[in-house]
């Protein structure tokens, strides 16, 4: 499974958080993936009132070579989206799940900072920044990278 | 390959935060009644800086002890002169002064206490928040408050429940922990008067969970005797 990008959007569906793992095209790819994450947004409405009690929202929208995950955090309002390339084989939900926990585990870490800023009251949301959460999402992509 | 540390970190990270439902063994573990003296240091000392640094400090000498400093944010603590209170009032320890009068001192008190709480409540409503469920109804959320939240904070549960079913909850708790040690010379209403303040920081709390919930509250307190207090909820907006 090789993950392609992950994005982190706000109850208004602003994304705050967008990490793409492709290394070998140039920049302004985002572009792509943040249109992913803007058309993925109605789905996860969806799914959101279809399965009111789940975290995870399963596979979104596949777009050419690309499959879009979603996930939901227990507070509801913000959503994490994962895009990876279509694999040969069967990907397993147990697996993305597993990677979505991870994310969801570093950003409440990162959450719980006294010193972060990001505070989606003020509208619209900060950016996310923080060393530790970008390693350990750096450290996903890596090893999800096959 | 791949870096081991950060490799453990995230493993590590995630047993800690037990997404995965099970319980973690290897909690870091604080005794509770650091909270309480944290909090009681906590309001003195919100009140001494707003003092402080709205009206200014009446003599010129001050001593270079550091300030105390809890888990207040670094940004309450930013307009806060770095030198101690001052010859007005006695040092730190020696316990609780009255409630100034000034209600626009207090007012400003109020403001920052309850903004504290706003954040902490954030803060505990994700990193808290029931591992596999959402919580979609209001009511339900407010449940949370009551049962998990409480529980985290002061051990117990809120006694009282009380709704309208129409965005009015009143949440009573008769044993109110921060309460319990403390006691009034001059007895019932002076001293729930003078306790007044303890109370705004877990009106900012709940305030601040039922937020990362989406529903915009207006969270207002009172006590009518010592060991009892009374959170009373007013939804403004909806999820």
């Amino acid at each position: 499974m090789k993950l392609r990008c992950i994005a982190i959007l706000n109850r208004q569906d602003t994304p705050v958080y967008m990490r793409s793992f492709d290394d070998n095209e140039g920049g302004g790819d985002d572009v792509k993936y943040q249109h992913l994450a803007h058309t993925s947004c109605d789905v996860i409405e969806e799914r959101m009132q279809k399965s009111p009690s789940d975290m995870y929202l399963g596979l979104l929208q596949t777009v050419g070579e690309l499959a879009v995950y979603g996930y939901v955090l227990n507070t509801g309002g913000v959503r994490i989206i994962m895009v990876i390339s279509v694999p040969e084989s069967i990907v397993r939900a147990a697996a993305i799940k597993e990677v979505f926990q991870q994310v969801h585990a570093a950003y409440i870490a990162l959450v719980c900072n006294p010193f972060n800023e990001f505070d989606d009251a003020s509208g619209g949301g900060g950016r996310l920044v923080s060393g530790k959460f970008e390693a350990i999402i750096s450290e996903l992509g890596r090893v999800h990278s096959n | 390959m791949s870096n081991p540390q950060t490799v453990t970190a995230t493993a590590n990270l995630l047993a800690a935060l037990s997404l995965d439902g099970k319980d973690s063994a290897g909690d870091r573990q604080v005794n509770g009644s650091a909270l309480e003296l944290l909090i009681s240091e906590l309001v003195n000392t919100l009140t001494l800086t707003t003092q402080e640094t709205k009206w200014g400090s009446e003599t010129a000498a001050q001593s270079d002890e550091p300030k105390e400093e809890g888990a207040v944010e670094a940004r309450t603590l930013a307009d806060a002169p770095k030198r101690s209170t001052g010859a007005r009032s006695s040092p730190m320890v020696s316990g609780w002064q009255e409630v100034p009068d000034n209600s626009e001192l207090m007012e400003q008190v109020y403001v920052k206490l309850e903004l504290i709480g706003f954040r902490i409540g954030r803060r505990l409503a994700e990193r808290f928040a029931p591992p596999n469920r959402r919580l979609t109804d209001t009511l339900d959320i407010v449940k949370f408050v009551c049962k998990d939240i409480w529980m985290l904070m002061f051990n117990r549960q809120i006694d009282n429940l009380k709704t309208n079913h129409r965005g009015i909850y009143v949440l009573q708790d008769n044993k109110f922990k921060w309460f319990l040690r403390m006691s009034g010379n001059n007895g019932g209403a002076a001293a729930a008067r003078r306790a007044q303040p303890y109370i705004w920081l877990p009106c900012g709390i709940i305030r601040g969970v039922l937020d990362s919930y989406g529903v915009g509250t207006v969270v207002i307190a009172e006590t009518l005797g010592l060991p009892q207090c009374t959170f009373q909820i007013k939804v403004v907006s909806d999820a």
